[in-house]
């Protein structure tokens, strides 16, 4: 592969100091392609970066590679260790390493990966996601190579989640710091400085600088903690020992857990939100600021936020084209916008987005089609770019909260879901508890170890700028479905790959047709709190149904555990009657012993009747109970004035066997 | 209360008290509400219905041999898709189990269902059966119609936390400042949460059920199988997710499951909820009034709740026809669970050691 999407020379401050080394050049294989990174790269920021943009197929159509697509990696001969199996995100690119990716393949016919490459769709992972994208299951089952503990494991190094570690440390509490990014600070930084604030990168350098001075802190980066179980959080990291990566779980036990993991980004739903060049500005961000790497050197911003306006600034400061942006609100107020008018981008405002699609222009891949916000009608020509970076608004993110137990409710106020309630030793800290500004997310950091360690509740500030000057974020819009060769609208960037469902076009098939049932009930995948995002913005559940829909939906998607050996038993010993046959045949039901001419064997059960033709058990005079130590089989029957030598039937399947009464019991 | 009561509350969030308030309220046109938590299609089903159950009295056979024509007619008009054939593949292991098996296998083949042995069975040391057309009752699309048909059939369904109900000594009750002649507890939950602990001791057993549902995986050709010795129960919808049940009262639920059907071994959980379940004394059904505390149950009805629910709507309606009200009676909570002459297969459930 020879694409490189570096950003080489950046006059943006937030991406000026990537984890990558530049000087450092690698190669290694992927799937059998030769990729050039950098060192510190992981493998999914090389791939991206080597032009690699999309995970698979899903419907017939392509997918982006992306954090919530990517699938686990292998290094080669490992491929069938699910233990050994990395995050993609996670796994570092070593040099001369050789890496495949786990997942079900496409299978195309000879013809099919002809056409498939001279399609150019090398930039492929060929992965079939039509049964969904994967899920940590591959390490969940594994015991934990190493456990720890501490007072206090704080889980998330954005600024709620410093602040929480210095706090405890500073209280003589033991703290371990659990972050799955490379560096520490979370993406408080994409969303700016505030004027009387001290600018979030500056507040994250200070606090990192800190963290790395204290020797309580134990500092676990690039970890990610994927479940919180019995008051233990469980993560996985990847360790490089003598050249080669290999996965590691952990077990990090606390007295409390504090859960700052910020938030998510939603996605806006539209057909073609997740095609390759379509990207979330936070991901795009974060591959900008700790990889170096810009998606696309044309792009389309499309945001519902104030951040995303930074966005482009940053990119235009380092060098890329935004062609334009595009925003569903109608004047939106922000402190970035008289940037963006002096740098010249072409704004639209009151546009949403109605669908996306691969254009075959070379130079152009995608077209962007807008509608108007209020009229709902597609307005002006498709624009047609090279990449399309959304800026969705933003979701707590609570996948952690919910798989542990938390409870949610719906704030339709701010169209996200919250957290409600306590959950064992887990507190919430920073955004994910609803704080909003950095000074919010500081003091809630703060503020939580307070009350833990020392019981003191206090108040928290969190400064909000007028509205006047800086417009909220706007509701998640949602376009129509998909018609005819359109891509799927995804409900949320999340692995379940909920769709909206294709409105049927056809007259006949919709009179005779049912209507279709729940895009959820009818795809069985875990969800997650972006699912549940998604789900109610489009109106696929309602807020009421959400707690139930939380409370069985959102888990972890383990594998179910077969166990060798017997289960306890559930069914108690009988007495030698079983008690469905007490009073079967009435209250004078007796125990005879019956003789066959043949010595014939009777399966429990053989019903017992007086003429040879009777099969219903209705009209049954006994039931066959077991044999008695002689082999006679012994029946239970009705008093019905038959005496011992009077003949009976017996119905052995198909058969009517004649059998004579012997003793009485 | 009045020997037939005009206004009934029914106290409930299954499809099953669903579809009982709807047809006392539809068909013998009864005052009726329903109490019932949020109605919701993604709910994960507590429990399966079936058009006949492994059950081991040959009068339950009878009347629901008897009853499902009409259910059935009844179930299309709420909805299509309703209801699909299966042949579920009973599984027991363990001499009291297998000896079960043994007598159901010979009621099925005396009321007409063909029935043959499964070699291999699910699971080591197992015998194994298979009943063939049996009728599967889909809850999921059930309760995606339900709404619709309790609208045309006037009942009002009121959400718990909304209206405070009290429930009277003599069985009526009282909605916010309107009473009712009758409250009818129709599914495990509302009889947990409206009896006392000890009152319910007399007639059942609480314990922890576990529900799944699988994310799909391949089509198998024993797509539906219940255990007679855990009351599990795994089927494979036409998706190919599986939806599984099974008590777990002991944390093996979820071994329960993976043990019974080889291919859900490692198939990934796509929702998960654990939940309370009745296990009546003698395995049977819990028909009727209590004792002390004189509300109305029907609960413990296994399978074939809603195959049961008309007859059981004109029970409470006292237009049951003689064999009905026998059956019904029987069947009353009042009865003794020592050597009831009612019994099926009664499972204990024993919580798993400190």
């Amino acid at each position: 592969m020879t694409l490189n999407r570096r950003l080489i020379q950046t006059g943006a401050a937030d991406f000026s100091r990537p984890v990558v080394d530049l000087h450092q050049p690698i190669r290694f294989h992927l799937d059998g392609r030769e990729i050039s990174g950098y060192a510190g790269d992981s493998v999914l920021s090389a791939a991206i970066a080597n032009g690699i943009d999309t995970a698979g197929m899903f419907r017939n159509s392509p997918v982006a590679l992306d954090t919530h697509s990517a699938p686990p990696v292998a290094l080669k001969g490992n491929e069938r260790r699910p233990d050994l199996a990395m995050p993609m995100a996670l796994c570092p690119a070593i040099d001369g390493a050789r890496y495949v990716t786990r997942g079900r393949r496409m299978r195309r016919s000879p013809l099919g990966q002809i056409t498939q490459v001279l399609r150019g769709r090398q930039n492929s992972l060929d992965l079939d996601l039509n049964s969904g994208l994967s899920a940590p299951v591959l390490w969940m089952q594994t015991p934990a190579a190493q456990a720890l503990s501490a007072d206090i494991v704080v889980i998330g190094g954005g600024i709620a989640g410093l602040a929480a570690s210095l706090e405890a440390a500073k209280h003589k509490a033991s703290v371990i710091l659990v972050d799955r990014n490379p560096t520490l600070g979370g993406i408080a930084a994409l969303f700016g400085k505030v004027e009387g604030q001290m600018p979030p990168a500056e507040l994250i350098a200070d606090l990192t600088r800190q963290i790395s001075d204290h020797p309580s802190i134990a500092v676990f980066s690039g970890t990610e903690v994927f479940e919180i179980a019995d008051g233990t959080a469980h993560a996985i990291r990847t360790v490089t020992e003598n050249g080669a990566p290999r996965p590691e779980r952990l077990a990090i036990s606390g007295k409390h857990i504090v859960m700052a993991t910020g938030t998510e980004e939603r996605l806006p739903v539209f057909p073609g939100n997740r095609l390759p060049g379509v990207m979330g500005s936070g991901f795009a961000w974060s591959l900008a600021a700790h990889y170096g790497i810009w998606p696309r050197e044309n792009v389309h911003l499309h945001t519902l936020t104030g951040a995303g306006y930074r966005l482009a600034l940053l990119g235009t400061d380092s060098g890329q084209t935004i062609k334009r942006i595009s925003d569903p609100r109608y004047e939106p107020q922000t402190r970035f916008i008289d940037y963006a008018k002096a740098y010249g981008f072409r704004l639209s405002w009151g546009r949403e987005i109605d669908n996306v699609s691969f254009t075959g222009r070379m130079g152009a891949r995608l077209a962007i089609v807008h509608r108007d916000s209020e009229r709902h009608v597609v307005v002006g020509d498709p624009v047609l770019t090279d990449g399309l970076i959304i800026s969705g608004g933003w979701q707590p993110a609570l996948s952690l909260w919910l798989g542990a137990g938390g409870t949610v409710t719906w704030n339709s106020r701010t169209g996200q879901v919250v957290a409600t309630g306590s959950c064992g030793n887990v507190v919430l800290a920073g955004s994910v508890a609803g704080f909003l500004s950095a000074p919010g997310c500081q003091q809630s950091g703060v503020a939580v170890i307070d009350w833990l360690l020392l019981g003191n509740e206090a108040t928290i500030e969190d400064p909000q700028i007028d509205p006047m000057f800086e417009t909220t974020d706007s509701a998640l819009t949602v376009a129509p479905p998909m018609t005819g060769n359109m891509a799927p609208a995804f409900l949320s960037p999340g692995p379940a790959t909920l769709c909206l469902p294709e409105p049927q076009t056809n007259r006949l098939y919709k009179f005779i047709a049912s209507p279709t049932p729940n895009v959820i009930s009818s795809l069985p995948r875990a969800l997650s709190d972006l699912d549940l995002i998604g789900a109610l913005a489009t109106g696929t559940i309602n807020g009421d149904e959400l707690e139930i829909i939380a409370r069985e939906r959102c888990i972890l998607p383990r594998g179910l555990r077969a166990q060798q050996g017997k289960m306890p038993g559930l069914l108690p010993a009988s007495d030698p009657m079983p008690t469905y046959l007490i009073g079967r045949f009435g209250s004078n039901q007796t125990l005879w012993s019956l003789s066959t001419g043949s010595g014939r064997i009777f399966d429990p059960g053989c019903l017992v009747f007086a003429n040879s033709d009777d099969r219903s058990p209705l009209s049954a005079v006994g039931v066959i109970v077991r044999q008695d130590t002689t082999e006679r089989p012994l029946a239970l029957m009705a008093h019905t004035g038959l005496g011992e030598g009077d003949t009976i039937f017996v119905r052995d399947g198909l058969v009517s066997v004649p059998a004579w009464l012997g003793e009485r019991f | 209360m009045p020997d037939t009561p005009q206004t009934i509350a029914v106290v409930g969030t299954s499809v099953f008290a669903a579809f009982l308030a709807g047809l006392l309220a539809g068909h013998h046109s009864k005052d009726v509400v329903l109490i019932a938590s949020v109605a919701s299609p993604h709910r994960l089903p507590r429990s399966i219905s079936l058009s006949v159950a492994p059950v081991l009295r040959p009068e339950t056979w009878q009347v629901a041999i008897a009853q499902w024509p009409e259910t059935r007619k009844l179930l299309a008009r709420i909805g299509p898709e309703i209801v699909s054939r299966t042949d579920p593949v009973i599984a027991a292991s363990g001499l009291e189990a297998e000896t079960a098996l043994s007598h159901l296998r010979h009621l099925a083949a005396g009321f007409g269902f063909a029935t043959e042995p499964v070699a291999p069975a699910p699971g080591d040391g197992t015998n194994a059966i298979r009943m063939r057309d049996v009728e599967w009752i889909d809850h999921i699309w059930l309760s995606t119609y339900l709404p619709a048909w309790l609208e045309t059939t006037g009942v009002r369904s009121i959400l718990p936390q909304v209206a405070q109900l009290s429930i009277k000594r003599d069985g009526s009750g009282r909605i916010e400042d309107r009473s009712v002649d009758c409250v009818i507890l129709a599914d495990d939950d509302a009889m947990i949460a409206h009896i006392a602990p000890e009152i319910l001791a007399e007639v059942a057993q609480t314990t922890s059920a576990l529900a799944v549902l699988s994310e799909p995986s391949p089509r198998q050709s024993m797509a539906h199988v219940m255990r007679l010795d855990s009351a599990t129960s795994i089927y494979q919808q036409a998706d190919g997710s599986l939806l599984c049940h099974a008590l777990d009262p002991d944390g093996f639920g979820e071994t329960r499951i993976a043990n019974a059907f080889a291919a859900s071994a490692n198939t990934r959980q796509a929702a998960r909820v654990r939940y309370e379940r009745l296990l009546s004394h003698d395995g049977a059904p819990l028909i009727g009034s209590m004792r002390q505390f004189r509300v109305w149950t029907m609960s413990a009805l296994g399978g074939l709740d809603l195959t049961l629910a008309p007859m059981l709507a004109r029970f409470v309606a006292g237009v049951a026809s003689a064999e009905e009200m026998e059956w019904c009676v029987a069947r009353r909570p009042t009865r003794s669970f020592d050597r009831s002459s009612v019994a099926e297969l009664a499972l204990k459930a024993h919580e798993r050691a400190a």
